[in-house]
C-alpha cells in the first residue's frame, strides 16, 4: 500500500476474481473545508468487464439496471453494485449492438430497445431474465440509431443509412406505422422532449426536422456543420433548442425556428461525439472523439468559454454515459460511463457541481459549522489499511472492516456505528461513506496525528494506493489558460509567458518580463491544491532581482495563495498579477548582485503542506468575499481597468466660504502600522486589491444575468448594498489587525457564501456598519481664515463720506477686537479725510494732489499689499470699495442732488471719492449725443444727471484747467472714457485724444486706475465669499464699485411699450423725449407700476406683482378681459 | 481654531470617498462604495437627510456641487463608468443627465466656474477627460481629450475664471474673453494644465511626480496674477506648482513629503491654506506665510505665531 502523504485522494484497489474494484475517496482536509471537498470529491467507482465487449450502455428508466450489449453478449448490472454482472446473455450474432436504450415510461421500464445491423429488438426485463420480445425488421441497412418517445411509451424511432427514418408502435411490428424517407442516410434520431410530434435526425452535416404527422418532407433543414455530425439532442424545456456536436470538433446550439443562426456554439480540441443536456440546470456533458482525451466535459450554458468541470479517470474513450437521476433524499446526480476499456464509472454530481451548471436547489441546506482556529489545516487521508496479505483476499467484508479497525485505532471513545455498517453491505461505496462520516465527526487534532502514523505504517505494506487527482486536473489547465490569457493584456511592456508545463507533475515555470525585469517563477502544485495546499514557488535562473527582494515577492505571494487557496478556490492567476504588481514597485539590482544571487534558489514551503499543520498568517483578512470568486473573475481582462487608482478613504476638503469636511476611515480599521514609511504600505491601483473588485462583481453575478457590453468583466452590480464589510477596500486596511470577531463573522461568510442571505444577520451587521463607516465631521475653520463674517454682516458702505465709512468700520472691527482692522480704518479715514482734497489743496499745490503724496496713494497701496499678502481678501476688498467708485445711476442722481444741496463745496475737484465724476459709466447709455442733449432740460434721466455733472464741475474744471489750460470739452471726456470708448459709437477723433489727455491725469485718484483690473478681482471674489454667507445685501454693495462694465444680459429680454407714447422701452421710464412717464400701467388699478411687475407672456397684459396675485389667486383668465386663460398659457410656456 | 459644527452621521454602509458642502455651507453630500449618494440638509448642528441618489452601479467615487446659480445640481462620477449630473427640481432629486462614454472608471469631476456657463470636466482611468457642457436649448454636449494621460486620468480641477486674463484690458478698451483653462493629474506621473483654444490644448506638463498623480487642486485666485496649483501623489509628496501669469514656465517646490500617499489636496476659498490628506488617515493643514513659506498647521504649536495679525 503506497500513501501519498500529501493527502488528497487515496485510491485503494483489491483484487477480486478478474474485476477491478477501485474506491476513490477524498477526505476532508479539515472541517473547515468541508464544503469546498463537497464539491471536488466526485467519489466513483469503477467496476471493470473486460470479458463483456459491450460496445455500449443504456441505464434504465429506475436507474437501477445497466444494460451492457456487444456482438457476444448481453449483461445486466446493478447499478448499486457494478461489479457484479446480474445475468449475462450470450448472443450468437456476429454484428455488433449499434444502440441500446430502455423504455423511459415506467410501465415499460422492463423494455429495453436495441439494434443489430438492420433490426430492432425489444428485449424484456424482468430482474431475472432478459427475453426478445418484439423483434422490428423494415429497414434494408444498418440501423444507425434509435430513440424512444418522450410521451408516447409504445413509440420508437429508429434511422438507418437506408436513408429512412422509421416510427414504430411495437404493437405492431410488421412495419413501421410512419417512415419518413430522407435523400442521405442518418445518424442520430432524436425526439423533442417537450413537442410530441417533432423529431430531429442527423444526416452528416445536416439537420431535418421532421413533424411525424406529415412524413412526406422535413418541416425544417439546419446546415449544422461542415463535418460528421455524431450527436444530437434536445433541450428537456425549451422546445425549439437543439444541440448538436460534430466531428468538427463543435457543439452548435439552434433555435431550429431560425436554423441559419447558431445560437451559441461550444469549441473543444477534439471531435465530440455526444453532447447533451444535464438533467439540471443549464448544463451540457461532452464526449470526445480522439485518443488520448478521455474525460467527460461539464460545460455551463451561461459560459462556453470553458468547461465548468471535468470527469477525468477513464482510460480509453467513453463510449456511451447516461444521467442516473437523483434519490428522493439527496439532490445528487451519478454519472454513469461506459468506456472503451469495458470499465463501468460511477459518478457523483453533487449539488455544487450542478450549480457551476445553473442549477437552483430549492432548499439548500444550511451548513452550520464552527471556524476553530487550531484547526490543522493539513488533507486528512482516508485510507484502506489492511492488515495482513492474506485477508485482502477476503475482498470487501474486510475493506470494510479496515475501515472500521482504524477509526477504532485512531478514535477508540467513538461507538462504533450503526448495525448496518457492521452486517456488511451492498457496496463499498456506501461503507466508505459511512466511515467517513464517523471519521469527520473523530478528527480532531489529535487523533490526526495518528491517523498519519497509521498510514505511515501502511505505506509500508506496499498494497496499492494510489493518488488520484482527478478534481484539480482540469483546474490546473483552466489556470495555465488563465495565465497565458494574461500575457496579452499586461501591457506593451511587460509579458507573461508559461513554459515547462507538466501536467502530471502539476508544475509550470512562468517567465514574466517587464520593463526593468525578468522573473522566472517555478510552480508546482501540491496534490491537496487548491484545496488547502499553495502552490510552490521557486525561483529560477535569470531573475533580475535580488534575494532580498525575492523573499518580499515571495512572502506576498504566499500571502495571496494562502488567502485563495484557504476558499479552496485556485490561486495562480491571482499570484502572477500579484508578482507583476510588485515587480512594479521594484527598482533594479545591479548586475554583480544578480550573478551573485544566480545560484540562490529560494523554495518555499515545501510540498508537504499536507502533513504541516500550517495556520493561515494572521493577515485578518478572513473577510468573507476575499477572493471568493477566485478564477471566476479577471479584473486584469480589461487593461483599463487596471489602473483605477486605489479609492480615497479618507479626505479633507475646504468648502463653503470656511468649512472643512473631513472624512475618513473609522478606528478600528486604521492601519497600525502605518509608522512604516514604506510606499507599499498603501497601494496605489485598486486593482491590487482583488478583494475589493472581485467582490464588486461577486454582487453582480449573484443578482443580476444582464449581460452587458463588459460581460463578466464588469456586470452590472446589484442595486441592494450589501451591509458585508468585507465588501470594501476596508477589508486591506483590516489586514493589520487580528479579528477579533473571527467566529462570528465566518458565520456571515457562510450564509454570505452560500447565498442565501440571512436577514438577521444583515440587520445587525448594518447597524454596526452604520455606526462605522459613515461619519463625515464638518469643521469650522473660518478661524483659519483671514475673514470674518461678522465683520462682513456690520461692514457699512458710502460712497458719500470715505472718512465716515473709515470710521465706521473702524468702530466695528474694534468691537470684534481686530485692533489691526481698526488702526487700518482709522488710517484710512484719515486718507480719505474731506481737507485732503484738491479743493483744500488747491491753494497750496495745484500741480501735486494729495493721491501722489507719499501717503496718499502709496500708502493705500502698500496697505492693500500687505492685506492682499495675507490673502485677507475682506480687508483688501473693503479698502477698495471704500476708495473707489461707483457706477450706478441711481447713485449719480442722489450724488448730484445732494451736490446741488451742498453748494460749492463740491464745485471743485472732487477727490473725495464718492463725489468723484470718474467713475465709470455704463456703455450703453453713454453716448456724446445724451451728454449734450440733455445739457438743457435736467430731469432724473441718468444722461441728464451726466449733464448736470457738467454742470457743476464746470467751475471746478476752470480752477484746475488753470493750470493746465485744459479745453472744457475734455473734462467732459475724462478718464471713463477710456472704459467706454469700445462702446461709444460717434465718438470723434477730436474726442478721443482728449480723453488720452485727460488720462494723464489720472493720478488724482488715490486707488491707481492702473489696477482697475486687479481692484475689481478682489472685489468681486469678496463678492462671491459674501454670497457664500448668504449675505446679499452687502454682495451688491460690493459689486457696484466695479469699475469694469458687468456682462450685458444675454438671456431673454422683455421690452415693454409705453403706456402712453407706444414707445418700445426697456426702462422703468419711457426714452422718449416728450414723453418720459413710467411705461407701465397696471390693468387692475390702472396706476403706474414701479417695482415688481408681473405680466403674462401670452396676452401681454400685467400690472403690479401685488395685484396681479391677488387676481390669479381665485381667478385664471386676464383680468382686462381678453379672453385669455393666463395661468394656464403661461404654464405651457415656461413648460417648453 | 478649528471647532467642530457637527459630525454627520451620513448611514452610508460601506467607505466613504467623498463629501463636499454645498456652494452655501447647507447641504453636505457624500458618495461611497455603496453605489450611493447622499444628500443632507445640516443646520444648527444637525443634519437630516434630503436625499439618497441611487443610480450608479459601482462605487461612486467624487462628487461636485455646481454653482446655485444654474440650481440645485450634482455630479458624481463611479467604477461603473458613468458620469450623472442630479438635479433638484421642485425638491425632488432626479437624474439630470448621465453621460457613459468612458471606457473606464471615472475618478474625478469638477465644474468649471460659474462664469463660463455649466461645464463639467471628469477625468477617467480610461486616459481621457471629457469636457461636459449644458448646451442653450437644455442638452448636454461633450468634447473629449482622448489620451489625455495615458494610462488614467485621476483628477481634474478647474483655474478660477478670476484670473490675470479675465481682467479688462484698458488699454484697448476691450474685455478679452477669459481662457478656460484646467489641470489635470494622472497615472503617467503628470500634472498637465490645459487651455481652451477653440480646442482642448495642453499648455503644460508639470513633471516632478515619480508616481501616479492622485489629485490636483488648482488655488483659488483673489485676483493676483499668479497662480498656483498643488499636487499629491502616490509617491508621497505635494508639489506647489507656481506660475508668475507671464512667463509660460512653472516653479516646482515640494510642500512635504509625507508619510503615506496622498490622496487629496484641496484648497481654502481664499487659496493660503492647504488641506492635505491621504492614506494614513491623517489631515493636515498648510498655510502660507507672510514670506511665502508654508508651514503647518493643524499642529497647534508649529502653527502658532506663524500668523502676524491674524487670530
Amino acid at each position: 500500500m503506497r500513501v501519498d502523504a500529501s493527502g488528497g485522494l487515496v485510491r485503494a484497489s483489491v483484487v477480486q476474481d478478474h474485476q477491478l474494484v477501485v474506491m476513490v475517496r477524498k477526505f476532508e482536509p479539515s472541517s473547515r473545508k468541508k464544503k469546498m471537498t463537497a464539491k471536488w470529491s466526485n467519489e466513483y467507482v469503477v467496476a471493470q468487464h473486460r470479458d463483456l465487449q459491450a460496445s455500449t450502455m443504456a441505464l434504465d428508466s429506475s436507474g437501477q439496471y445497466v444494460l451492457l450489449a456487444g456482438r457476444r453478449c448481453l449483461a445486466i448490472v446493478d447499478v448499486d453494485n457494478p461489479s457484479v454482472v446480474i445475468k449475462k446473455f450470450p448472443r450468437q450474432s456476429k454484428w455488433e449492438v449499434g444502440s441500446a436504450e430502455w423504455n423511459p415510461h415506467s410501465h415499460y421500464s422492463d423494455l429495453c430497445a436495441i439494434s443489430s445491423n438492420q433490426r430492432t429488438e425489444i428485449l424484456s426485463w424482468n430482474s431475472v431474465d432478459l427475453t426478445s420480445t418484439h423483434c422490428l425488421r423494415f429497414h434494408t441497412r444498418a440501423v444507425s440509431d434509435l430513440n424512444w418517445h418522450h410521451f408516447e411509451p409504445t413509440l420508437l424511432a429508429s434511422c438507418s443509412v437506408d436513408t429512412y427514418i422509421n416510427i414504430w408502435d411495437f404493437r405492431d411490428t410488421r412495419k413501421p406505422c410512419v417512415s419518413l424517407s430522407a435523400v442521405v442516410g442518418a445518424t442520430q434520431v432524436r425526439w423533442n422532449r417537450v413537442n410530441s410530434h417533432l423529431l430531429a435526425t442527423a444526416h452528416e452535416g445536416d439537420v431535418r426536422l421532421w413533424d411525424w404527422r406529415k412524413g412526406s418532407s422535413p418541416v425544417q433543414y439546419i446546415a449544422a456543420h461542415l463535418h460528421k455530425i455524431h450527436g444530437l439532442d434536445w433541450s428537456a424545456h425549451q422546445e425549439y433548442q437543439l444541440a448538436t456536436s460534430s466531428q468538427d470538433c463543435t457543439v452548435k446550439f439552434f433555435d431550429v425556428n431560425n436554423p441559419r443562426l447558431v445560437e451559441n456554439e461550444l469549441r473543444t480540441v477534439s471531435p465530440i461525439w455526444r453532447a447533451r443536456f444535464t438533467p439540471f440546470g443549464e448544463g451540457m456533458m461532452t464526449t470526445q472523439l480522439r485518443r488520448g482525451e478521455n474525460s467527460l466535459l461539464l460545460w455551463s450554458l451561461s459560459d462556453l468559454s470553458n468547461p465548468v468541470h471535468s470527469f477525468l479517470g477513464n482510460n480509453d474513450l467513453v463510449l456511451e454515459f447516461d444521467w442516473k437521476s437523483s434519490r428522493s433524499d439527496d439532490d445528487d446526480y451519478q454519472l454513469i460511463t461506459w468506456s472503451k476499456d469495458q470499465s463501468l464509472r460511477i459518478w457523483r454530481v453533487d449539488v455544487n457541481l450542478q450549480k457551476l451548471c445553473g442549477y437552483e436547489p430549492e432548499n439548500q441546506p444550511q451548513i452550520v459549522y464552527e471556524e476553530n482556529e487550531s484547526t490543522f489545516d493539513i488533507s486528512a487521508i482516508d485510507a484502506i489499511s489492511t492488515k495482513s496479505d492474506k485477508e485482502i483476499e477476503v475482498g470487501l467484508e474486510v475493506v470494510e472492516e479496515t475501515y472500521l479497525d482504524l477509526h477504532h485505532s485512531l478514535a477508540p471513545t467513538i461507538i462504533v456505528p450503526d448495525p448496518l455498517r457492521l452486517a456488511g453491505h451492498k457496496t463499498v461505496a456506501a461503507s466508505i461513506a459511512a466511515a467517513q462520516a464517523v471519521l469527520t465527526n473523530t478528527l480532531s487534532p489529535t487523533s490526526h496525528r495518528k491517523n498519519i502514523s497509521v498510514l505511515t505504517l501502511n505505506s509500508n505494506i506496499g498494497v496499492g494506493l494510489d493518488v488520484i487527482s482527478q478534481a484539480e486536473h482540469y483546474s490546473f489547465n483552466k489556470e495555465i489558460d488563465q495565465i497565458k490569457s494574461l500575457g496579452s493584456i499586461v501591457g506593451a511592456d511587460n509579458s507573461v509567458s508559461v513554459c515547462d508545463v507538466d501536467e502530471t507533475q502539476r508544475s509550470l515555470t512562468t517567465v514574466i518580463r517587464t520593463a526593468k525585469h525578468q522573473i522566472v517563477l517555478h510552480v508546482s502544485l501540491p496534490s491537496s491544491y487548491p484545496d488547502g495546499a499553495i502552490p510552490n514557488f521557486v525561483f529560477g535562473k535569470g531573475n533580475t532581482i535580488d534575494t532580498n527582494a525575492r523573499s518580499k515577492i515571495l512572502k506576498v505571494l504566499k500571502q495571496v495563495a494562502t488567502l485563495s487557496c484557504r476558499k479552496g478556490h485556485p490561486s495562480l492567476e491571482l499570484v502572477i498579477q500579484t508578482l507583476l504588481t510588485s515587480i512594479d514597485q521594484l527598482t533594479p539590482v545591479d548586475k554583480s548582485e544578480t550573478e551573485s544571487s544566480k545560484n540562490i534558489t529560494l523554495s518555499v514551503n515545501s510540498s508537504t503542506t499536507g502533513n504541516t499543520p500550517f495556520r493561515l498568517p494572521q493577515t485578518g483578512l478572513g473577510h468573507p468575499s476575499f477572493l471568493q470568486t477566485g478564477g471566476l473573475f479577471s479584473s486584469l481582462t480589461h487593461h483599463q481597468d487596471h489602473n483605477i487608482p486605489y479609492p480615497r478613504s479618507s479626505g479633507a476638503r475646504f468648502c463653503s466660504a470656511g468649512m472643512l469636511i473631513c472624512f475618513g476611515r473609522p478606528s478600528y480599521l486604521r492601519r497600525v502600522n502605518s509608522k512604516t514609511s514604506d510606499t507599499s504600505t498603501t497601494p496605489r491601483s485598486l486593482s491590487v486589491n482583488q478583494a475589493y473588485t472581485s467582490s464588486l462583481v461577486q454582487h453582480s453575478l449573484a443578482a443580476s444575468s444582464n449581460t452587458t457590453p463588459y460581460g463578466l468583466l464588469y456586470p452590472p452590480v446589484a442595486q441592494s448594498p450589501t451591509g458585508d464589510p468585507s465588501v470594501s477596500i476596508s477589508s486591506f486596511y483590516n489586514q493589520d489587525r487580528r479579528q477579533k470577531s473571527r467566529t462570528s463573522k465566518s458565520k456571515n461568510r457562510l450564509s454570505s457564501y452560500s447565498s442565501s442571505s440571512d436577514e438577521n444577520k444583515k440587520g445587525t451587521q448594518d447597524t454596526r456598519q452604520h455606526k462605522v463607516v459613515g461619519m463625515v465631521t464638518i469643521y469650522d475653520a473660518s478661524g483659519l481664515m483671514p475673514l470674518q463674517l461678522e465683520l462682513a454682516e456690520r461692514y457699512v458702505f458710502s460712497d458719500v463720506d470715505t472718512a465716515w465709512m473709515c470710521n465706521q468700520n473702524a468702530a466695528v472691527a474694534a468691537q470684534f477686537g481686530r485692533k489691526d482692522l481698526t488702526y487700518i480704518w482709522s488710517l484710512g479715514a484719515l486718507l480719505a479725510t474731506p481737507t485732503l482734497t484738491v479743493e483744500n489743496n488747491t491753494h497750496q499745490d495745484l500741480e501735486t494732489p494729495w493721491a501722489q503724496n507719499p501717503f496718499g496713494r502709496k500708502l493705500l497701496h502698500s496697505i492693500i499689499e500687505h492685506y492682499v499678502k495675507l490673502r485677507d481678501i475682506q480687508t483688501v476688498a473693503m479698502l477698495c470699495c471704500a476708495f473707489g467708485y461707483k457706477c450706478d445711476s441711481q447713485e449719480i442722481f442722489r450724488r448730484k442732488t445732494t451736490r446741488s444741496e451742498s453748494g460749492s463745496r463740491n464745485l471743485r475737484w472732487g477727490l473725495k471719492p464718492g463725489e468723484s465724476p470718474y467713475h465709470t459709466i455704463h456703455p450703453g447709455d453713454t453716448t456724446l449725443e445724451s451728454w449734450n442733449v440733455s445739457k438743457q432740460t435736467r430731469s432724473n434721466s441718468w444722461s441728464d444727471s451726466l449733464a448736470g455733472f457738467a454742470d457743476d464741475f464746470r467751475p471746478g474744471i476752470n480752477s484746475v484747467s488753470s493750470g493746465r489750460q485744459l479745453p472744457i470739452a475734455s473734462i467732459f471726456l475724462p478718464y471713463p472714457m477710456s472704459v467706454i470708448s469700445g462702446n461709444v459709437p460717434d465718438v470723434t477723433e477730436e474726442c478721443k485724444d482728449l480723453s488720452l489727455d485727460f488720462c494723464r491725469n489720472k493720478d488724482f485718484r488715490l486707488l491707481d486706475p492702473k489696477f482697475n483690473g486687479l481692484f475689481d478681482n478682489y472685489r468681486r471674489c469678496y463678492a462671491d465669499i459674501l454670497y457664500r454667507w448668504g449675505l446679499l445685501e452687502a454682495r451688491v454693495l460690493v459689486l457696484k464699485y466695479l469699475s469694469t462694465p458687468v456682462d450685458p444680459h444675454r438671456g431673454v429680454d422683455f421690452v415693454t411699450e409705453c403706456f402712453h407714447c407706444k414707445t418700445s422701452v426697456r426702462g422703468p421710464q419711457c426714452t422718449n423725449a416728450s414723453c418720459k412717464r413710467v411705461p407701465l400701467n397696471c390693468v387692475i388699478c390702472r396706476v403706474f407700476v414701479k417695482g415688481s411687475a408681473s405680466f403674462c407672456l401670452v396676452c401681454g397684459h400685467g400690472g403690479h406683482g401685488k395685484c396681479m396675485s391677488h387676481w390669479f389667486a381665485e381667478e385664471g383668465v386676464c383680468p382686462t378681459g381678453c379672453g385669455c386663460n393666463c395661468l394656464l398659457e403661461n404654464n405651457t410656456v415656461f413648460s417648453v | 481654531m478649528v471647532s467642530v459644527i457637527s459630525t454627520v452621521d451620513t448611514g452610508h454602509e460601506d467607505m466613504i470617498h467623498d463629501a463636499q458642502m454645498d456652494y452655501y455651507g447647507c447641504r453636505l453630500a457624500t458618495c461611497s462604495s455603496d453605489r450611493s449618494v447622499r444628500i443632507y440638509d445640516v443646520k444648527n448642528g444637525t443634519q437630516t437627510l434630503a436625499a439618497d441618489l441611487r443610480g450608479h452601479e459601482g462605487p461612486v467615487w467624487q462628487i461636485a456641487w455646481a454653482h446655485p446659480k444654474f440650481g440645485n445640481i450634482l455630479a458624481s462620477c463611479s467604477y461603473d463608468r458613468k458620469v450623472i449630473i442630479w438635479k433638484e427640481t421642485s425638491g425632488q432629486w432626479v437624474k439630470f443627465y448621465e453621460y457613459s462614454n468612458h471606457d473606464s472608471s471615472v475618478n474625478s469631476v469638477c465644474w468649471a466656474p460659474h462664469d463660463y456657463g455649466l461645464i463639467l470636466a471628469c477625468g477617467s482611468s480610461d486616459g481621457s477627460i471629457s469636457i461636459l457642457s449644458a448646451t442653450a436649448a437644455g442638452g448636454w454636449e461633450a468634447k473629449k481629450i482622448n489620451n489625455a494621460h495615458t494610462i488614467g486620468c485621476n483628477a481634474v480641477s478647474w483655474a478660477p475664471a478670476i484670473g490675470p486674463n479675465a481682467a479688462f484690458d484698458s488699454s484697448t478698451g476691450t474685455r478679452t474673453a477669459p481662457v478656460k483653462r484646467f489641470v489635470s493629474g494622472g497615472c503617467d506621473n503628470l500634472v498637465k494644465v490645459w487651455r481652451e483654444d477653440k480646442e482642448w490644448v495642453e499648455e503644460a506638463k508639470l513633471e516632478g511626480h515619480s508616481d501616479w498623480v492622485r489629485d490636483a487642486a488648482w488655488a483659488p485666485s483673489i485676483g493676483l496674477s499668479r497662480t498656483v496649483i498643488a499636487s499629491c501623489s502616490q509617491d508621497r509628496r505635494v508639489i506647489l506648482w507656481t506660475n508668475d501669469g507671464v512667463s509660460s514656465s512653472w516653479n516646482q517646490r515640494v510642500l512635504h513629503t509625507f508619510e503615506d500617499v496622498v490622496w487629496h489636496v484641496s484648497w481654502s476659498v481664499t487659496g493660503n491654506i492647504l488641506a492635505v490628506s491621504g492614506g494614513d488617515n491623517k489631515v493636515s493643514l498648510w498655510k502660507e506665510t507672510v514670506e511665502g513659506q508654508w508651514v503647518c498647521i493643524s499642529d497647534v504649536n508649529r502653527g502658532k505665531g506663524s500668523t502676524p495679525g491674524q487670530q
